[in-house]
């Protein structure tokens, strides 16, 4: 059955390549080697209305007379004269021979059929005219500056949609030996964004400022991915108290909407203005981490809404949550509620998932709380308890300048841990031990100064993220241990060290 | 006698050398004995409450008639949900504001000045005006020892009340506590396990190198 096509409006209205017709008429008028070519393919993505002066025509209205149109319905089914249509297309047997093309044809026995506009470039054929390239068995590639209206323009649809980015480029083989510059046009097609106009649901995530365990915020929105994803058009909605620098990234960990803001550690504040937020999206689900500080302002928004959370969630499975509970002793499963505070490791981080979009919405104002802020309490950072501390700087038999070592933890500033052995010898209270006689410590790094690294020194800092190591010996046990080994005399590296934490801290 | 429990009590005994101890559950148990030897001369055990029952509305009927300034509990209890719900309930009820994981306290006239103990071991000072609720921070206070006298010499006395049962808790399944096991993580660029000891280098270099390391992972702000 003969397709019957509608017949071209005239292209000074809308351009419109087509990339089934014959090539040089369609592209014939846009096609001048330029960026211009994206330019018509993109006004089909765009949906931005006016901008591109898209005339949209009613498919029903019957015989509408709009001037500068010929665009004639043809009945499909009906005998129409072939007159009707402007152009014809030509189908074209792809698989037979055709006369204009320039190799040698894979198939020389078949009948070379109607000829189309559309060259074909055989790239295995012999190159007749081989450029200036020793060496030239390479594929002829077209070379757009030589033969304008060969150049096959390909089109990428699968990027149209409405609202999408205008990534469609086209793609062109270009000689790479020729004088044509070579585009980088391939669409990257992982810089498709999935993004959702108007959402259905809304689940929404909280996250604060120092990260209750390393990657919490990325398990949260992969638990409220999970979430979301069990319904149709359900955003994420990501709102970020007080980071400074952002925990992750949220376009790629499924982040739909974001929102920052600064609660200055105000728990009450937080809590007021989540609660404004939870009225003005009505999340269906909201998701938090079960610790110190995260947990206090989740427990605060609950009292507020008058829900009852699911607090140290296990799983999260199927509608269902399993919370420790009995003082850690049983679990217990329930129907998820709208709230739910994770425990750690609970949800899973998204792995390659589709990057989102991220959009950031604007902050809500912050009313005032019923707290009062009186400022970080002074204390010594070298005195903070060891099982808390986030970074320690641990001295070993290697160290002798202790006043050096002192001031480094000053400066630094960070904890001090000690060895077993300067705990005997008395240059360390023993409640400044580290080790399996003494404290297991849990810091994020951990800085082994003249430290040996025997089997028990080692167990106490397993847990430890990242461990710096400064020693004379190369092959002691805390330098194999080390993310970082410095083999160097502790005594003279750690005035180094204390002089540039101090430049850093008073330049 | 639970840490967390032991350590609000500390908390109030600084505060007022006679307070108010009030004890939900049954009278027998022998864990208030160790409440009364850390200095209490008498103190009030609310009987009545089921295993299943729901706290809070008994709780609130009893603070609003006592009307204390200063409500001290534990962050959490260790039987039964332990959701640690129950302070933002009660302080959302009585209209009190709360002073979460304090592990000191002090009044100025009508005011409440808490230190509030944050992780990674920094405090900060949080207060409040007029009557507040406070939850004793776990770990960070060291209760007092309880001795033997004042254990023996100490009142209970007790009160009955009726609790309305938890009926939402009715339906949920329990199950003994099982581990998961931990999750394997994919290893992010950072993490790619100890590089080569860097030798050769003099005190100068090493320490910048250190220090990059530092700035780097983030452990030190830049």
């Amino acid at each position: 059955m003969k397709r019957i096509r509608r017949t071209q409006r005239p292209t000074g209205d809308r351009p419109r390549l087509d990339p089934h017709a014959a090539a040089p008429t369609e592209t014939a008028p846009e096609d001048d080697g330029t960026a211009s070519v994206s330019a018509a393919p993109a006004e089909l993505s765009s949906a931005a209305p006016g901008s591109t002066g898209r005339r949209r025509i009613s498919p029903h209205a019957k015989g509408s007379p709009e001037s500068g149109t010929d665009r004639k319905r043809v009945n499909p089914h009906g005998t129409a004269p072939p007159e009707a249509v402007a152009a014809p297309r030509k189908r074209v047997d792809p698989h037979a021979a055709r006369p204009d093309r320039e190799g040698v044809s894979p198939h020389p026995e078949a009948s070379s059929e109607a000829a189309s506009g559309r060259k074909r470039v055989n790239p295995h054929a012999a190159q007749p005219e081989a450029e200036s390239n020793a060496g030239a068995t390479r594929p002829r590639r077209f070379d757009p500056s030589k033969s304008q209206a060969s150049g096959r323009t390909r089109i990428d649809r699968s990027a149209l949609q409405p609202d999408a980015e205008a990534v469609v480029e086209t793609r062109r083989r270009v000689s790479p030996h020729g004088t044509a510059p070579v585009r980088a046009a391939r669409r990257n097609p992982a810089e498709d964004v999935v993004r959702i106009e108007a959402p259905k649901g809304v689940i929404l995530v909280a996250s604060f400022a120092d990260e209750p365990w390393s990657e919490a915020e990325a398990e949260l929105l992969g638990a409220a991915r999970g979430l979301a994803d069990s319904q149709a058009d359900t955003a994420v909605l990501l709102v970020r108290f007080d980071q400074v620098a952002a925990a992750c990234d949220a376009a790629s960990n499924g982040v739909d909407r974001l929102i920052s803001l600064m609660a200055d550690g105000r728990p009450d504040r937080a809590a007021a203005v989540l609660a404004d937020l939870v009225e003005q999206y009505q999340p269906r689900h909201l998701v938090f981490a079960d610790a110190p500080v995260d947990g206090d302002i989740a427990r605060r928004l609950a009292a507020i809404l008058g829900e009852r959370p699911a607090t140290a969630v296990q799983r999260l499975r199927g509608g269902e949550v399993t919370c420790r509970t009995d003082g850690g002793r049983q679990d217990m499963t329930r129907p998820i509620p709208r709230m739910v505070l994770l425990a750690s490791g609970t949800g899973e981080p998204l792995q390659s998932a589709p990057r989102r979009e991220a959009r950031v919405l604007p902050a809500p104002t912050v009313s005032e709380g019923d707290l009062i802020d009186l400022g970080p309490e002074p204390m010594d950072p070298s005195a903070v308890p060891l099982d808390q501390a986030r970074f320690i700087v641990s001295a070993g038999d290697g160290v002798t300048d202790w006043q050096g070592f002192h001031d480094l933890a000053q400066a630094l500033p960070a904890a001090i841990g000690g060895s077993r052995q300067v705990c005997d010898a008395g240059h360390l209270p023993r409640s400044r031990q580290v080790g399996a006689s003494g404290t297991l410590v849990t810091a994020r790094c951990y800085l082994a100064i003249g430290i040996s690294g025997a089997p028990q020194h080692l167990q106490g800092v397993a847990r430890c993220r990242h461990i710096v190591a400064v020693n004379t010996d190369l092959h002691a046990a805390m330098v194999k241990r080390a993310d970082l080994a410095i083999i160097a005399d502790a005594q003279e590296v750690m005035p180094e060290l204390r002089a540039l934490a101090q430049a850093r801290r008073h330049g | 006698m639970s840490p967390a429990d032991a350590a609000a009590l500390e908390l109030a005994l600084r505060l007022d050398p006679a307070p108010m101890a009030l004890h939900l559950g049954p009278p027998d148990s022998p864990a208030l004995r160790d409440f009364l030897g850390m200095g209490l001369a008498s103190m009030t055990v609310v009987e009545g409450i089921g295993p299943e029952a729901d706290v809070l509305p008994v709780l609130e009927a009893l603070m609003r008639e006592a009307a204390p300034q200063v409500i001290l509990m534990g962050e959490r209890t260790e039987a039964g949900e332990c959701s640690g719900m129950l302070p933002y309930l009660l302080a959302r009820a009585l209209g009190r504001p709360l002073l979460p994981q304090a592990i000191s306290l002090e009044r100025e006239g009508a005011r409440t000045i808490a230190v509030r103990q944050l992780p990674g071991g920094s405090r900060q000072r949080i207060a409040a005006d007029g009557p507040v609720l406070v939850t004793a921070a776990t770990q960070g206070i060291k209760p007092r020892q309880s001795a033997f006298g004042p254990a023996r010499r100490g009142r209970i006395e007790t009160q009955i009340v009726q609790a309305p049962e938890d009926t939402d808790r009715l339906s949920w399944t329990l199950s003994p506590a099982r581990q998961r096991p931990p999750r394997l993580r994919a290893s992010s660029n950072e993490a790619a396990g100890p590089g080569a000891p860097l030798t050769g280098l003099n005190p100068r270099e090493a320490a910048e190198q250190i220090h990059e390391f530092l700035l780097s992972r983030g452990i030190l702000p830049p």
